[in-house]
Order: C-alpha cells, then structure tokens, then sequence
C-alpha cells in the first residue's frame, strides 16, 4: 500500500500529462497552468490514497475537467465571446455523397472491425490526438466540451452564444471529420503499427 | 424516406439530444437497410468511446511534429 508521499510524487509526474489535456481544451498555456495547479492543490488536500497510478490519475482527471470546465464558463460570461463556429464549410462533406444523398462507391463507411482492440496501442491515440487537432480551433473545442468535458448542448449554446442548429451541425461535422481521418490515418493504413 | 446525408446527421444529432418519434422511427428503418450507415454509426459511438479514454492516455510525450 502506497503512502501519503508517493501519492505526492505520482501526482507531480502526471503534472505534465495534464497540462497537455488542459491546454488542448483551453489552448492557452496560461489558464492551462492555473488549472492544472488548482487541479494538483485541490487533489493534494483531499489527501486520498489509492492502489495503483491508473485510479488515482481517473481521480485527478476528474478534478481537472472540473476546473478546465469553471475557466471555460467563466470566460464565457465575459462579454463579446460569441465566436466563429462555422470553420468547415456547409458542404465540406457533400462529396461524399452522390446527389440523391447515398454513400458515394469509395466513401460508405466500412467496418472498423473491432476499433476497441486499438485502445491498447499507444501509436492510435497519437494518432486520434493528431486528428483532434487538425480540427479547425473552434469546432474542436465544441466537440471536446460536448464529448471530453460532458457538457449538455443546451450550455455549449449559452456559454459560446451559438444556436442550437448551429450546435448540432458544428458537432456532426466534427464527427465527420475525426471519422474521416481516424479511417485513413489508422484503420485504413498501411503505416498502421497496431 | 431518408437517404444517407440525412441519416449520419440524425445519428450524430440523436447523440446529443432525444430525437422524435418520426425522426427515430425513420432512422431505424434506414439503418435497417443500410450498412454504410450502420458503420457511421458504430464509428460515431466509437469516437464518443474514445473521447471518454482519452484523457487517461494523455501521454507526455511531446510530438515533435504533426505528421
């Protein structure tokens, strides 16, 4: 059973891991250092232990998306935030299709076979967080509130000051767009090293 | 009678908020009969997956470059 210290010194190595996570949903260095630290100060005073590095980093994880989740609507609620979400093009996806809107021959999805094997590989989630941030700024950070940090639609509207529609499109072709790369950057490539 | 286009943004749409009846209803049928649109789907749940492990593999390690 660990102690209380190598709690402290497993906590400070997941220092730079989290960073990483915090800047690329707040993509800024400066409120990414205040939350990572909020973040450690706070898991440092819960004083909890725990058997093993992967619990304690589910737990510390989870206080940071807390606190990444308080920056972003705190900055929401200053004025004059509503922003740019239309990056990709109404008809980036339109090709596609054919024109009556079916899977155009070489673009219908095709099985992935069973993608849950690729969560063991260190190289797919180089590749997904590759894919995260080819995704225009805005789009991205959309997506990762909805699907990184749980926010309901709903609060992405009112916090970015974004229609609904708008919400929704901004999200599908953000699946489209991650789907899209994933398949060719991973499932569907050669350089593959599973 | 939905055709592709419209089945991958309801899918996507239904992730995030309850659909309605009809708008189930006709999603259900056309993936009945569509496999590519089966596969958008599983592949959309797949990314909903993998956001929700992503930050426990957050490595850091810097890549050096994008590519």
């Amino acid at each position: 059973m660990p102690n209380l210290d190598s709690t402290v010194d497993e906590l400070v190595s997941l220092r730079r891991e989290m960073f990483k996570f915090a800047r690329l949903q707040l993509r800024d260095d400066a409120s990414a250092e205040d939350a990572v630290q909020e973040a450690l100060a706070a898991a440092l005073a819960g004083q909890k232990q725990f058997n093993n590095r992967a619990q304690l980093k589910t737990w510390v994880f989870a206080i940071l998306k807390n606190k990444i989740i308080d920056i972003i609507r705190e900055r929401t609620r200053t004025p004059g935030t509503a922003m740019a979400v239309d990056e990709i093009p109404e008809d980036a996806y339109d090709d596609l299709f054919n024109e009556k809107g079916f899977w155009q021959e070489d673009a219908r999805p095709s099985s992935w076979g069973d993608p849950e094997s690729s969560f063991s590989s260190r190289q797919f989630w180089r590749v997904f967080e590759i894919c995260l941030t080819r995704l225009p700024e805005n789009t991205a950070r959309v997506f990762m509130m909805r699907e990184m940090l749980g926010f309901e639609t709903d609060e992405i509207c009112k916090e970015l000051a974004i229609s609904p529609t708008n919400c929704w499109v901004v999200l599908h072709r953000a699946r489209m767009g991650l789907r899209l790369c994933l398949d060719e950057r991973w499932f569907n490539s050669e350089n593959r090293d599973a | 009678m939905l055709n592709c286009k419209q089945a991958a943004a309801l899918m996507s749409q239904g992730m995030d908020k309850e659909l309605g009846m009809l708008q189930q209803m006709s999603l259900r049928f056309h993936l009945m009969m569509c496999g590519g649109c089966r596969n958008c789907k599983k592949q959309m749940m797949f990314l909903r997956e993998s956001c929700e492990r992503f930050p426990q593999q957050c490595s850091p390690i810097e890549q050096s470059n994008n590519e």
